[in-house]
């Protein structure tokens, strides 16, 4: 479980990760754009993200460029599409780093986490190719290990990762974190907005980065959608920001995984949640959503036009993926200014996301608890989320069973194939779509 | 001679077996034809109130009252339990009148019992309904009332009647005492309270 964790963190940095093949860094007075972005790949090659992100700030001129003196530069290129990409990717990685994330690390009784722990010649993934059991202990959840692996071979999973909360610790100080790691998530926003300006951006992430057998090239499409998922992060952040989920983690679980709470005491702490904050942030989550979902289109319609030489590319083998993908992603969106069918789901369901900002659902105003405990578990009270979601579509107590077997169908559609240019490559020891 | 034998025991295990699965308890088949019949002849007569009202006519209300309250039923009084289980028996007859399954379109509908099995006291009732709505599963939980089958509960496509009562009632009792519990209980009656058709 732990390495899967490994894996899965290598995997969405991997997707994210930015830099190029290359040689050594430049050292002359005055290099040239193309030597500064070239050394700006070396950096990454060797894991050295930060002073990747000093190069390519050099490029595109901002003072922090100063703080890596061998590429300074005298014409600064703001629109520089590959220094842009270049630089967001590197802020993604970086993201592990910013206070507010080593907060929520500190949370959950984590150390601070460390880029160099993944990435360059300590990292996780060069180790894992050249040890049979490379060192954890500066990974996150280290400290787990032991629920992992259980006493007795019995795997508590998704518990192991509260084993250490901190006391005292609540959902809240989550989303109080995630909103301050925000300010980090608009810079990288602007740098791709920047870098989707040009036609024809294109980077190369490089090999060496991930310890990987291949280059990920990534395209304009590509750049389109990480810029939508920027959005949609941020449009997260502001749903966890608008419900109250006031639930101490600490109290939940013992460091073995072991459940402190009975079911009847978890439902009495599950029905005094889902209240609407006073200070909810649902207007700039409408906002982002509209964004993310907007951006979400142009990719795929870039996509579906024929965009290749990225990661997202069309096939024969996806291209009914791509195209029923667009259409939920355009049914979503049309429902953002009314109603509107939703696609892949029979019978046909309705969303509407304008009523549902315009009345948003309150869980304080509704006269029942969302949850009860009958014969050992804990149930959903249909009538309650029926009324939490009402605005939002035309669910009924006739559809929910053929909608939720259909939208899990859809789920679980081999959206892996929309990846078919990474699919097969390697990440250390771990094989994109195959495990170790 | 041997195989022969054989062949027959299997005949007659098999035989067995799915006579008896087939069959279930007699009794919770004949009430449902029962009850079927009588939703057909009101509906026949064009009383679709009555149809509906037929499930409030056979509940054992105490039973399904108490899985409503199943958090609370212990903290009650045995004049509060009937006083409640009077008010509930009301409110959910004119609930079942007003938002029940049947309209007088649907004086062809269909209900297949598919299986009957026993769970946690009740006999349970599987069956699939047609009516003009489309085709719903709804599930009928019975329970011996005095030697008589009656209705304790019943879930319509996964939504259990008296979870969604008990969700609402244990809201309730969270934000007031029993006394203005069933004051809410009455109130709610006369809110809603409207002459109950004939059958």
């Amino acid at each position: 479980m732990f390495k899967r964790t490994l894996a899965l963190v290598g995997l969405v940095s991997i997707i994210f990760a930015g830099g190029c093949s290359g040689g050594g860094g430049g050292s002359t007075p005055e290099p040239t754009v193309p030597e500064q972005l070239q050394t700006a790949k070396t950096y990454l090659e060797t894991g050295d993200i930060a002073s990747a992100r000093a190069t390519y700030s050099a490029i595109i001129g901002d003072a922090a460029a100063t703080t890596v003196a061998k590429v300074i530069k005298s014409t600064p290129e703001p629109e520089n599409a590959e220094a842009r990409v270049g630089r967001a990717l590197c802020d993604i990685m970086l993201l592990i780093e910013k206070a507010p994330f080593t907060a929520i690390l500190a949370g959950f009784g984590q150390p601070a986490w460390a880029t160099s722990s993944v990435f360059g010649p300590t990292g996780y993934l060069y180790l894992s190719t050249t040890e049979t059991n490379p060192d954890e202990s500066a990974l996150p959840f280290y400290n787990a290990r032991d629920c992992w692996k259980g006493a007795t071979g019995h795997y508590h999973s998704y518990r192991c990762f509260i084993t250490h909360m901190t006391s005292g610790y609540i959902i809240p100080n989550i989303a109080a974190s995630l909103n301050e790691l925000m300010t980090s998530v608009d810079s990288i926003i602007a740098d791709l907005s920047v870098a989707i300006g040009t036609a024809g951006a294109a980077y190369n992430i490089p090999k060496a980065l991930y310890t990987g057998d291949a280059d990920i090239p990534l395209n304009h499409a590509d750049m389109v959608q990480m810029l939508a998922g920027m959005y949609m992060l941020k449009a997260a952040s502001d749903f966890a920001n608008s419900w109250n989920f006031n639930i101490d983690l600490s109290s939940l679980v013992d460091s073995n995984g072991n459940s402190l709470l009975s079911k009847a005491q978890v439902v009495t702490l599950l029905n005094q949640q889902f209240g609407l904050r006073a200070d909810n942030r649902l207007s700039s989550a409408r906002t982002n959503l509209q964004t993310a979902l907007t951006y979400s289109l142009a990719s795929l319609q870039e996509v579906l036009a024929g965009a290749s030489g990225g990661v997202l590319n069309l096939s024969t083998d996806n291209q009914s993926i791509y195209n029923d993908l667009n259409s939920l992603v355009s049914s979503v969106n049309n429902s953002m200014s009314g109603r509107a069918a939703l696609e892949q789901v029979l019978p046909i369901v309705e969303v509407n996301l304008n009523d549902f900002f315009n009345n948003p659902a309150n869980g304080d105003a509704i006269a029942s608890d969302p949850f009860v405990y009958s014969g050992g578990r804990i149930v959903a009270v249909e009538a309650y989320w029926q009324q939490m979601i009402a605005t939002a579509c035309n669910y009924t107590l006739r559809t929910h069973i053929k909608m939720f077997s259909d939208a899990t169908r859809a789920i679980a559609r081999p959206y892996y194939k929309l990846f078919n240019a990474i699919m097969g490559h390697k990440f250390g020891n771990f094989q994109a779509g195959g495990g170790a | 001679m041997r195989r022969r034998f054989f062949r027959t025991a299997v005949f007659l295990i098999v035989s067995l077996f799915f006579f008896q699965a087939e069959a279930g308890p007699p009794s919770a088949r004949q009430f449902m034809n029962r009850l079927v019949g009588e939703i057909r002849t009101a509906l026949n007569s064009g009383n679709a109130q009555g149809a509906n009202l037929l499930f409030a006519e056979h509940f054992d209300m105490t039973a399904f009252g108490k899985l409503c309250l199943e958090d609370h039923w212990s903290e009650f009084s045995t004049s509060e339990r009937d006083r409640y289980v009077y008010l509930l028996d009301q409110v959910i007859r004119q609930q079942l009148k007003n938002k029940m399954l049947f309209t007088e379109n649907d004086r062809n509908f269909t209900l297949k019992t598919d299986k009957i099995s026993r769970r946690d006291g009740f006999i349970v009732v599987e069956n699939t309904l047609g009516i003009t709505k489309g085709s719903f599963k709804l599930v009928i939980f019975l329970i011996k009332d005095q030697k008589k089958l009656k209705i304790a509960d019943y879930e319509v496509e996964g939504a259990l009647l008296s979870r969604n009562y008990r969700g609402h009632f244990n809201y309730l009792l969270r934000k007031y005492d029993r006394e203005a519990f069933l004051q809410k209980m009455a109130e709610k009656l006369n809110s809603i309270s409207q002459p109950i058709a004939q059958r």
